[in-house]
């Protein structure tokens, strides 16, 4: 046991890649940052302009979100970064990554929005449009307020899943956390960085899950 | 006198179901309006077509010497001094008693915060609700719910108001508050269209009762005559029945 | 237009390496095949335990879910491919992926069975106990089939994503679709592979996706 303990805590081994790792970690991080609020940004116009109903905006668009939805993300990247370059496109892994997953989470969020509006009751449109008030106004200021609430328990879930893939990027050599253990990894031989990626992943997301289960109490509709 | 509100040949049909077949309603300013009828006779649709949230199939609306069912009209500055009451409230549950009230105030007529929130708690006060104005509709009974809803519509200062069975959804003890707050409605002269079961209101309240079958305007009258000596058998048959259930 | 189709939908490409991309192609369907039933099986076992037993074993249920919402399947599967040898023990990707993907899904089913069993009221219990049922009776003819309905969209998606998850097994080497389609691209210099692989999961999963677009759409109008 204690074997075990000194191979996978090594701490002279983390103490020394600490640096590269927190490096990764910092890059885990902005991508994170950057496909959480491009992803759900887009998502969320995505959703308003569905709302308007125009057959050939709206039949296109959910064929591309159940595309995405239907495709393993890491393959998404892989064609993001092999496939484009033929196409005269050719993008760094650290964009590909995240242009990947934030148009990944663009479809999800869409469909969460879309479903979370759908579930207004019919009831709120006729109030709204009974006081005068205008279909985008009655969308902006009643429909979609308890739309996006419907939808933030299932978004936040898919966000954290989605932001967890940015280690996907390791496959096509982005520097983030993992990729810079299984690098420390293969340098000193010893498991020890991956420990420490392992934690930091935890030290990442724990608190976003936590958050996500207070997010999952306190959004639940009261009526 | 004329009309404040005159639909002519009015239909509405959904699939191959005639919900309101041709008909004419008109309104007098200051008019108390009481649809009745058996479930499915169409008052809703009727209801509903005047202030075009059920855009009618045929016919021709007209309020305030304008033509309402005519192309190109704007149906959301129309809707603005049509005042309507939901059977399910539909109050916002996200927003306060005095967001709901606001928000067309603010949103349609544009009004300051402080001009709307004047307003909307002038509103509240004539439901009698100025005190709860910060709560949600989640805290609040279903008879208040349903004064918020008349205050919502209320704050528009509507030249008519449309009540779809406002009472339907509230427990018995809970009926009476709504009432008496329509009763000082009429008593004020607002125009009103209302439908209802509450049969002894109506009676009270009403200047002209409207009884409908089957998507048409059977007989209309003023309570005294319609409810003593109907003309037609269907109304007959409807209110005996009524008063069987009694 | 021509060369554009050349490049990306080149159909001599794949009638030349076909072989390697249906190989491919199998290896997915294999793990799938294997990871969703051990997953759900462990998923129901640990929401039975904690149905019967008193929901002591709720906060560690919680903690083990958690655990792995907060850990990425590939770090996951990194940790124990690459972190094994170094106990002596050399796992042929094949197992470390059966391994990882298993821990991982046991807890997500796991806390969404529960979450289903947890949504059916005492009342259901209490009228089925009232009539002689077993807890273990009443759990599997009364209880479990309603909460199976009541999380079947989580379920359904749970699934999805687990399948799509087999696409991590390319990075420890294991030739699966998507690591045959690099392969072949690699021997092809064009990228039709990449694109028939994306092609080929989207074909096989669309089904699911409208179906849960459909379930999920039912159960928020509920
Ligand atoms: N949106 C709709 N789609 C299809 N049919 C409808 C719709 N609205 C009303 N109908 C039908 O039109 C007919 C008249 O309905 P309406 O709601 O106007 O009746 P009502 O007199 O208000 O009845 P109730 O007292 O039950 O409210 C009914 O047969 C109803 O089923
Ligand atoms: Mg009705």
């Amino acid at each position: 046991m204690d074997q075990v303990l000194d191979l996978y805590f090594d701490f002279d081994t983390m103490q020394r890649f600490f640096p590269m790792l927190w490096e990764g970690f910092v890059l885990t991080l902005q991508m994170t940052l950057l496909v959480v609020s491009i992803g759900i940004g887009t998502g969320l116009l995505l959703a308003l302009l569905r709302a308007f109903g125009v057959r050939l905006i709206n039949w296109p668009m959910q064929f591309l979100v159940d595309f995405l939805r239907a495709v393993p993300p890491l393959v998404v990247i892989m064609c993001a970064y092999f496939a484009l370059p033929y196409a005269g496109l050719s993008l760094s892994p650290f964009v590909a990554t995240v242009a990947s997953l934030a148009l990944i989470l663009a479809a999800f969020a869409e469909e969460i929005f879309w479903s979370g509006i759908t579930s207004v009751n019919r009831g709120q449109w006729e109030a709204g449009r009974a006081t005068g008030l205008n279909f985008f106004q009655t969308l902006v200021h009643i429909v979609l307020p308890q739309g996006v609430r419907l939808a933030v328990p299932l978004l936040t879930n898919r966000t954290i899943e989605i932001s967890k893939s940015t280690s996907l990027g390791s496959a096509i050599s982005v520097s983030e956390i993992l990729n810079q253990a299984t690098n420390a990894q293969s340098i000193v031989a010893n498991p020890s960085p991956l420990t420490l990626a392992a934690l930091m992943y935890v030290v990442l997301f724990v608190p976003l899950v936590a958050m996500s289960r207070w997010v999952e109490r306190h959004y639940r509709w009261q009526h | 006198m004329t009309p404040i509100l005159s639909a002519q040949g009015i239909s509405r049909h959904f699939g191959s179901i005639t919900a309101l077949s041709p008909s004419d309603l008109d309104v007098a300013p200051g008019e108390v309006v009481v649809l009745i009828g058996p479930s499915g006779s169409g008052k809703s649709t009727l209801l509903r077509c005047l202030n075009l949230l059920e855009p009618p199939d045929s016919g021709e609306i007209r309020f305030r010497d304008q033509c309402i069912t005519e192309q190109g009209v704007n149906l959301d500055q129309v809707r603005r001094s049509i005042g309507m009451v939901f059977q399910q409230f539909n109050l916002y549950p996200h927003m306060t008693a005095l967001g709901n009230v606001t928000l067309a105030l603010r949103r349609v007529h544009r009004l300051s915060r402080e001009d709307a929130r004047t307003r909307g708690m002038a509103a509240l006060e004539e439901v009698g609700l100025a005190k709860q104005h910060d709560a949600h509709p989640g805290n609040l009974s279903g008879g208040q719910q349903q004064r918020v809803g008349i205050a919502r519509a209320l704050a528009l200062d509507p030249d008519i108001m449309l009540f779809d069975e406002p009472t339907s959804a509230l427990d018995p003890e809970l009926v009476g508050e709504v009432l008496s707050v329509m009763r000082r409605l009429r008593d004020r002269k607002m125009t009103m269209v209302i439908v209802t079961h509450e049969m002894g209101f109506a009676r009270d309240v009403a200047d002209r009762v409207v009884f409908m079958n089957e998507g048409a305007i059977i007989e209309q009258g003023p309570p005294e005559t319609l409810f003593t000596a109907p003309t037609q058998p269907r109304t007959r048959e409807f209110l005996s029945r009524l008063m069987e259930h009694r | 237009m021509g060369s554009f189709t050349e490049m990306f939908f080149n159909l001599q490409t794949l009638i030349e390496y076909w072989p390697i991309m249906l190989r491919g192609l199998g290896w997915t369907l294999l793990l799938a095949v294997i990871i969703v039933p051990m997953g759900l099986a462990a998923g129901m076992l640990i929401a039975t335990l904690n149905f019967l037993r008193r929901r002591w074993l709720t906060p560690f249920l919680i903690a083990y879910v958690d655990f792995f919402r907060a850990f990425p399947p590939l770090v996951l599967l990194i940790f124990i491919y690459n972190g094994a040898p170094f106990l002596g023990v050399t796992l042929s990707p094949f197992t470390a992926v059966v391994v990882a993907l298993t821990l991982n899904s046991a807890g997500y089913y796991g806390e969404i069975l529960r979450a289903g069993l947890a949504s059916i009221g005492r009342g259901q219990m209490e009228a089925a106990r009232s009539t002689g049922l077993s807890r273990l009776q009443a759990l599997r003819f009364i209880i479990a089939p309603q909460a199976l309905r009541n999380v079947l969209p989580e379920l359904v998606s749970n699934t999805l994503e687990l399948v799509k998850a087999t696409s991590l097994a390319s990075v420890v080497t294991l030739p699966e679709l998507l690591r045959s389609a690099r392969i072949v691209q690699g021997m092809a210099y064009n990228p039709t592979p990449l694109i028939a692989a994306a092609l080929i999961y989207f074909l096989m999963l669309w089904p699911l996706v409208r179906l849960l677009s459909r379930l999920e759409r039912r159960v928020a109008s509920r």
